[in-house]
């Protein structure tokens, strides 16, 4: 490319519809972490279908205990990954939406774990699920307020794991206001202030 | 009225790199290299006026020995592209109508 050239208005427009979509092609997943979790998740499954079928003797279930082994691989995966690639999408919707799901799958063993010594509440769940739609778009946005209300809610779910379901309620109103209540405060002021420039 | 275009952003390798920039959180400076198909010497020169006028950041480090540039586009950048398309629109639209 020579920088000297003198460029026409159309020339322009054609030289980043050119980059921008380069830019859309770079990105590509390799895969390795879908094989590494169909793997796992089905010899788990598989192996849990055989015991309970043919009547194993053993406690075949711990055989999940695979999945938080193969967490280091995913890890090593994630590291080598990021390190070979020349460059960083902006937002990465897809990589949040992972996230937000290993995280609840994470706070879905936690709370069976925690259930077996404490009150059985579902209550609890509820503030698990609320994270969802919060955290993945607080990273996707890049939004601080959702990803900060996110991380209380997280907070919240395992507190309440160990409350009374009483607690739970006030929980879930904590929840409410630091992933949506505040957040939606922010992004309202944001949207007045752009109106007003426009008018 | 017609906003000028403008001149650090018209033209070709450095309109480039900054539609490449403006598309990604950051990148190394062999991936524009790659990109653009542009020679290391001029891509470097046009790099360093980009980021004279405050356009990107240029960051240098070592990876495994072996020094790694990467360069990314700044708040003030992103508000020259904004102002270049807009400029570039209200050009083809004219042109369009004529």
């Amino acid at each position: 490319m020579n920088q000297d050239t003198s460029l026409t208005e159309q020339e322009s427009l054609s030289i980043i519809t050119e980059m921008m979509q380069k830019v859309k092609t770079e990105f590509y997943d390799t895969g390795i972490s879908s094989l590494l979790w169909g793997v796992v998740i089905s010899f788990c499954g598989l192996f849990c279908f055989a015991g309970s079928l043919l009547n194993w003797k053993f406690d075949y279930y711990m055989i999940w205990n695979l999945t938080f082994i193969a967490v280091f691989p995913q890890i090593w995966i994630t590291i080598r990954e990021r390190k070979n690639a020349k460059a960083t999408p902006r937002t990465d919707s897809v990589a949040a939406v992972w996230m937000v799901f290993a995280l609840s799958m994470f706070g879905l063993v936690f709370y069976n774990s925690s259930q077996i010594t404490n009150v059985p509440s579902s209550s609890s769940l509820y503030l698990l699920v609320y994270t969802m739609p919060t955290l993945t778009t607080g990273l996707a946005r890049q939004f601080k307020p959702m990803i900060i209300g996110a991380i209380i809610c997280y907070i919240s779910f395992v507190i309440s794991c160990y409350a009374d379901t009483t607690y739970d309620m006030l929980l879930q109103a904590i929840a409410a206001i630091a992933c949506w209540l505040i957040p939606g405060i922010i992004l309202h002021q944001r949207y007045k202030k752009s109106r007003a420039r426009h008018v | 009225m017609f906003n000028e275009l403008d001149p650090i952003l018209h033209s070709q390798l450095r309109l480039a790199i900054m539609s490449l920039l403006i598309s990604v959180k950051e990148a190394e400076f062999t991936f524009i290299k790659e990109k653009t198909g542009a020679t290391a010497g001029n891509l470097s020169v046009q790099v360093q006026k980009l980021k004279e006028v405050g356009y990107i950041e240029v960051s240098k480090k070592f990876v495994d020995n072996y020094p790694q540039t990467t360069c990314k586009v700044t708040e003030e950048g992103i508000k020259a592209f904004d102002a270049y398309v807009k400029a570039l629109q209200a050009y083809l639209e004219v042109g369009k109508k004529n």
